[in-house]
């Protein structure tokens, strides 16, 4: 079985005392964590690390307009996400594959999808459009007229 | 003129054509027993070699197309030479001091030919294909040829017919030979690339092998290459294993000769629906480490017998 | 040694879904291999940004055939939350039923699929016939074999009765027979046994790292079902075992899929024994607040991961669908280094491939 939420606690606890992070309420049976991209590796570490959380679910990367959400969404018993925001025209952030090999294909994905750059990642091809895709990342606004 | 009718009629070419498509319908009938489905009707494979022969013969390009064409023909042909050697519930085309080894040299040409067949197609599963048709044969030859060489060495002559009648005094040579009988048998399945030796035309894994590129009458003539040589080989391991016996020789010997024949057929079926494919090194494994020291055990047992 | 690039796919008579393999030959040994997704990508995400609620719980149910039932199920619990609303025990009852009764088919497909790609078409035949059992039983629980639209938002569409239960009930008991005999066949069978131990190692250590799910995972040894990890209801009052296996190979994978099959059929009468009464379904709300929502459940391949936000209109704002396959994949240039051509096919059957899940 996974930390109790004490433990989950504790660690988001450190996490918000190291870096700059803030501790949001509202979803369900789910801890989430804003950290700023820059941030974003410690505090993958400080899960990795600390918590012993090792499975990676998924990486959620939404267009707000303006700017991109990435979540990383993690599960140790319960669910803890970290969260981050990018602006839609520097979208940059560094990549967690050597953190969490695990990775390697959802920051493809997002990539394809919504136009992410993840430094240092191995194999940076998109994941599922096809070849000489000309057009916008799907995903984002001016692709879905949203 | 009595030896055009025997070449073409029967024993020969139309007798072995119906066989051949006969077998490979009682074939897929007992696989379909063991795998509790019904199996296709009598028809079947004549409706098969009828639809091939009509689709259309796709050469793919880089193929060399005159080796192509030539191969499923050579393949056809060797093995409908040999069967002028083999008897058929006592009658023979002819026969002669040695036929036995022209009759096994002529049915191991499909096998170079299959060979060549991946070599001078272009696509990679041609080429894997036909690497490892050439290190099955390797594997599996070896054991068959000698375990091919008992009943001659047992019987004391080369003659297929002559072995096949010598029976009649002594006893079946399967009952005097078993491990030899089950070598030949397992060298047949892998002469044959049936399951679980069909390792050069997984599916699974090389997609058609040798013949991937082959369509239309070439592929038809290449199946129907490979039944008659299922036919052949039934019918040289029951006239060496299996031949005529005093305790039967009052009933009609071309019936019982078709009993044997599907006996044995029954059990190779039997083999292919109860085991999974062997793999390559699996198979050479065998081959040398188990099949061929047996085979030469054998061999020595026959000499001991016979002498 | 001179290399040879054998593709396997997008077409190819192992693959069921198209997905493109180069593999890189050395002699008969993989050297390298990659992949090239996205020939079945639908570009479901997407389209459920302009569907409502109701229309996208059909659409994901078609994101995978072979579990299009945890697919809706997950779908309607995530939604489910977002709308605070809680499920008639008796649901989430039927919809566990109907999930195991999935996981069962899926696991035969799969037995089913393996023995045919290694020459085993017996194993084949009796899997796929036992499959059926199965499916009878989800034809005659939703009036669909393998696409069953159960679930609706707040519950599932219909309900069960007594007679029902009781010739199903029966019917898994012969199902349990004729699984033991499988079991005893991938146990015990050598020729089975020879193409499949030691090949396709995947270590506690790599799953891990991975984030391998599913089978793949419980068979090199990483105990994780979000059955039992997730506690929902009602896995959460019932007990059950979760195989795993220590050796990592596909054998291991084989052993830990037919003995899940087995828990599942005791699963599957201990949810028909234990039904509590009660409605089948609430009232769902028309609006659906501004919220977000996470939804994790076990499908047969592992574990499926549905993120809904909505922004109070009646489309969400954003649904993304991880599906278990996706990590599996990370797992496979580790499986096939150094393998010969021929355990290829093997690795890759092992691996349970549901490619239209990984494309979406």
């Amino acid at each position: 079985m996974g930390p109790t939420d004490p433990e989950i606690r504790e660690a988001l606890g450190h996490l918000a005392q190291t870096v700059d992070a803030h501790i949001k309420s509202g979803m369900h049976d789910e801890s989430v964590v804003r950290v700023t991209p820059e941030d974003l590796q410690i505090a993958v570490t400080i899960l990795t690390d600390r918590l012993g959380v090792t499975h990676l679910s998924a990486i959620t990367g939404e267009d707000l307009g303006g700017r991109l959400r990435l979540m990383y969404h993690f599960w140790h018993g319960r669910g803890v996400t970290l969260e981050t925001e990018l602006a839609a025209d520097a979208a940059t952030v560094a990549s967690i594959v050597d953190l969490v090999p695990g990775a390697t294909l959802y920051e493809r994905e997002v990539h394809g999808m919504l136009g992410v750059v993840f430094e240092g990642h191995p194999d940076p091809q998109p994941l599922l459009l096809p070849d000489g895709w000309a057009g916008p990342p799907p995903l984002r606004k001016e692709a879905t007229g949203g | 003129m009595i030896v055009l009718l025997k070449m073409l009629v029967f024993p020969g070419f139309a007798f072995l054509f119906a066989a051949a498509l006969a077998f490979d319908w009682i074939d897929r009938r007992m696989i379909a027993l063991w795998h509790g489905r019904v199996g296709p009707p009598w028809y079947q494979p004549l409706a098969d070699f009828v639809k091939l022969l009509a689709k259309e013969d796709i050469v793919t390009e880089g193929t060399h197309s005159v080796a192509a064409a030539l191969l499923p023909i050579v393949s056809l042909a060797s093995v409908l030479t040999a069967s002028c050697y083999i008897p058929v519930g006592g009658t023979v085309g002819t026969s002669f001091e040695g036929d036995l080894i022209v009759v096994l040299f002529l049915l191991s040409l499909p096998a170079l030919a299959y060979f060549l067949a991946g070599w001078v197609s272009t696509g990679v599963y041609s080429i894997l294909g036909g690497h490892r048709s050439l290190l099955q044969y390797f594997s599996y030859e070896v054991p068959f040829l000698m375990a091919v060489a008992c009943p001659a060495i047992l019987s004391g002559s080369w003659s297929i017919a002559t072995i096949a009648q010598a029976q009649a005094r002594t006893a079946w040579h399967a009952a005097m030979l078993p491990v030899g009988f089950a070598l030949a048998l397992i060298g047949l399945i892998g002469k044959l690339k049936r399951d679980p030796l069909d390792i050069p035309k997984a599916k699974s894994e090389v997609v058609a092998g040798p013949l991937t590129d082959f369509s239309g009458r070439k592929l038809a003539l290449w199946h129907l290459t490979m039944n008659v040589q299922t036919v052949l080989g039934i019918f040289l391991l029951v006239n060496l294993y299996f031949g005529e016996s005093r305790f039967l020789d009052r009933m009609p010997a071309l019936p019982v000769f078709g009993l044997k024949s599907v006996v044995t057929l029954l059990a190779m079926s039997t083999a292919s629906a109860l085991y999974a494919r062997l793999r390559i090194d699996q198979l050479m494994d065998l081959g040398w480490r188990v099949l061929s020291p047996l085979a030469l055990i054998q061999i020595l047992g026959a000499l001991w017998i016979g002498g | 040694m001179a290399r040879t690039t054998v593709p396997i796919g997008p077409q190819h008579p192992l693959l069921k879904e198209p997905v493109a393999f180069q593999i890189e030959l050395e002699g008969e040994r993989v050297a390298e291999s990659s992949m090239r997704m996205g020939y079945v990508h639908r570009g479901i995400e997407r389209l459920c940004q302009e569907r409502t609620y109701v229309q996208n719980l059909h659409l994901v149910e078609r994101v995978c055939g072979i579990c299009s039932h945890i697919h809706a199920t997950t779908f309607c619990q995530t939604v489910e939350s977002l709308l605070g609303l809680e499920v008639p025990l008796r649901a989430a009852y039927i919809r566990a039923l109907l999930c195991e009764l999935e996981r069962i088919h899926s696991h035969l497909l799969w037995m089913g699929v393996l023995a045919r790609n290694i020459g085993l078409d017996t194993i084949f035949m009796y899997a796929w016939r036992d499959r059926e059992v199965s499916l009878d039983i989800m034809e005659e629980l939703s009036g669909g074999r393998v696409s069953h639209a159960v679930n609706v938002i707040g519950g599932v569409r219909q309900d069960i009765d007594s007679e029902q239960v009781q010739s199903i009930l029966e019917r898994l008991d012969a199902l349990d027979q004729q699984l033991a005999r499988l079991l005893d066949v991938v146990e015990h069978e050598r020729s089975l046994r020879g193409r499949t131990k030691g090949i396709g190692r995947l270590s506690l250590a790599q799953a891990r790292a991975y984030c391998a799910v599913g089978p793949v995972a419980r068979a090199s040894g990483l105990d994780i079902d979000l059955r039992r990890d997730a506690l929902r209801p009602p896995y959460d009052r019932l007990s059950f075992e979760v195989p795993t296996h220590t050796d990592g190979d596909v054998w291991a994978r084989t052993l830990v899929r037919m003995q899940e099959a087995v828990v599942s059929v005791q699963l599957c009468r201990d949810l028909l024994t234990g039904m509590p009464g009660g409605p089948v379904s609430v009232r769902a709300p028309r609006r659906v607040p501004p919220a977000e929502a996470i939804g994790r459940s076990e499908a047969p391949r592992g574990e499926v991961f549905y993120y809904v936000r909505s922004d109070g209109s009646d489309t969400p704002a954003r649904v993304k669908i991880r599906t278990p396959t996706l990590p599996n994949l990370v797992t496979l240039p580790v499986q096939l280094g150094g393998v010969t051509m021929a355990d290829v096919s093997v690795v890759l059957s092992g691996v349970d491939l549901c490619i239209a899940c990984a494309d979406r």
